[in-house]
């Protein structure tokens, strides 16, 4: 079974598990149509499987798909436009049936929700080291300069007076935004901080499995969650002041999110949803792993 | 003879260029016992006439005295030339706020190399280099070349 998805960097879902797949046994790879024609790359592939996003879709990959009889996974472009908007990515499955009139018509009930996860779990741990240490660190993943309350939080974690660094692929106009970073910086940055914030749990799996503890506005059960800039503040303090707190929290965090929230268990969840049992099975043994390192 | 050199992008009109050569012709009228010298990459309308050597970038390679380097991308071959001990980045700008294209990787390797001595320009700048890099080891003021001229004479 050969599995193709289509590339999209910001797309935190489509390419986390499209790089969860390519890191287990499956013949999984990715896909940038700006880079390789169509029909060159069903050539090349043959892929059973298509990954892709509505976007993706245009009148040669219909054509494309119907010649190489290509089942298509569409996964819709939820990227959240602004903080207000807590959109989930969302999924869904229509198999053969892939027509321009199938997709005017996409039946609902055919699709599940896939969240976010811990993406960085797939290749290593972050490592605490003194260069990339900081008291705050926040991961510029959305664009905060629509929210004004994100931008007060940001704000008032500048102004507390603690270390703070920010990386990221949206820049932030401040001193403290040391520019874009690639995963293994993101992953030691994260594990250097002493608290890392985060807007809507876009990070917050992988702040737990990088050994940090995050203040989000997500709830989890394992990290406190805030409404207000003082709720912020106060959280911020006694987690900063209290490094003991720190390491306690983050040790509950870490087993849970291995156990439940990597990009494995969402790619095992859509094998199970498109009935691939290769997916799940390949997804197990690494899952199994995890769980075991 | 006393000799060292100062790496920067562009010797066109601006601040920053127009500050290191007045300050370096200012040093050259001090003493005659010092041979400093300019490694460029764009040699463009030069604000000033410079009273010192003026030699391509690439010439700092087998360069064997102090060099100060004075923005980033200078800064980022200086790290990379076995020659010229001790080795400065004089920070004159916070470039990584606005710069594209250049991930935190490539800061790191520059902000974050032992033999690199970072140079800050005020105590403002000084405190936001500190919070986010490592701290610097001197502070001058705008190219100032009595400062400048007592750091490298010392070596």
């Amino acid at each position: 079974m050969n599995l193709v998805f289509t590339h999209h960097p910001l797309h935190h879902t489509l390419n986390g598990v499209g790089i969860a797949a390519m890191s287990t046994q499956l013949n999984a790879s990715l896909w940038q149509p700006k880079r390789k024609p169509v029909f060159d790359m069903m050539e090349e592939k043959k892929p059973t499987y298509l990954f892709c996003t509505l976007q993706d879709i245009t009148p040669i990959i219909l054509d494309a798909v119907e010649e190489y009889r290509v089942r298509i996974v569409l996964f819709e472009n939820g990227i959240p436009t602004t903080l207000s908007n807590i959109g989930q990515p969302f999924l869904l499955c229509y198999g053969d049936d892939i027509s321009e009139i199938a997709l005017k018509n996409l039946d609902s009930s055919k699709s599940i929700q896939i969240s976010k996860a811990a993406n960085y779990a797939q290749y290593k741990n972050g490592k605490a080291n003194n260069q990339d240490k900081s008291d705050v660190f926040y991961l510029s993943q959305q664009h905060v300069e629509r929210s004004p309350f994100a931008i007060d939080i940001l704000n008032t974690a500048i102004k507390s007076g603690y270390q703070f660094k920010s990386v990221g692929d949206h820049p932030l106009p401040l001193p403290q935004y040391l520019g874009k970073a690639n995963i293994y910086s993101i992953g030691n940055l994260i594990a250097s901080a002493k608290v890392c914030i985060d807007f809507n749990g876009h990070s917050v799996y992988d702040i737990a499995v990088n050994n940090s503890v995050a203040i989000s506005t997500f709830r989890t059960p394992f990290f406190e969650s805030f409404t207000t800039v003082e709720e912020f503040k106060e959280r911020l303090d006694k987690l900063v002041r209290s490094p003991k707190l720190v390491r306690k929290l983050s040790k509950v965090a870490k087993p849970v999110v291995l156990e439940k929230h990597t990009y494995y268990h969402r790619l095992k969840d859509i094998g199970h949803f498109i009935n691939e049992q290769e997916i799940v099975d390949m997804c197990n043994l690494v899952l199994e792993r995890i769980v075991h390192d | 003879m006393i000799k060292f050199g100062f790496l920067i992008k562009s010797l066109g009109t601006s601040q920053h260029s127009l500050f290191l050569i007045s300050q370096m012709n200012a040093i050259c009228d001090l003493r005659a016992d010092l041979d400093v010298l300019l490694f460029y990459e764009h040699y463009n309308n030069i604000p000033i006439l410079p009273y010192v050597g003026m030699l391509q970038q690439r010439e700092v390679w087998g360069f064997d005295a102090p060099v100060c380097a004075t923005d980033f991308s200078s800064a980022q071959k200086l790290v990379n030339c076995p020659r010229p001990r001790p080795k400065y980045y004089y920070v004159w700008d916070l470039e990584w706020i606005y710069m594209d294209g250049v991930s935190y990787e490539d800061y790191k390797k520059v902000f974050h190399n032992d033999d690199l001595t970072l140079i800050a320009r005020s105590k403002e700048h000084a405190d936001i280099i500190t919070r986010c890099w490592k701290e610097p080891k001197y502070i001058i003021p705008d190219f100032d070349k009595d400062k400048f001229l007592e750091l490298m004479v010392k070596q």
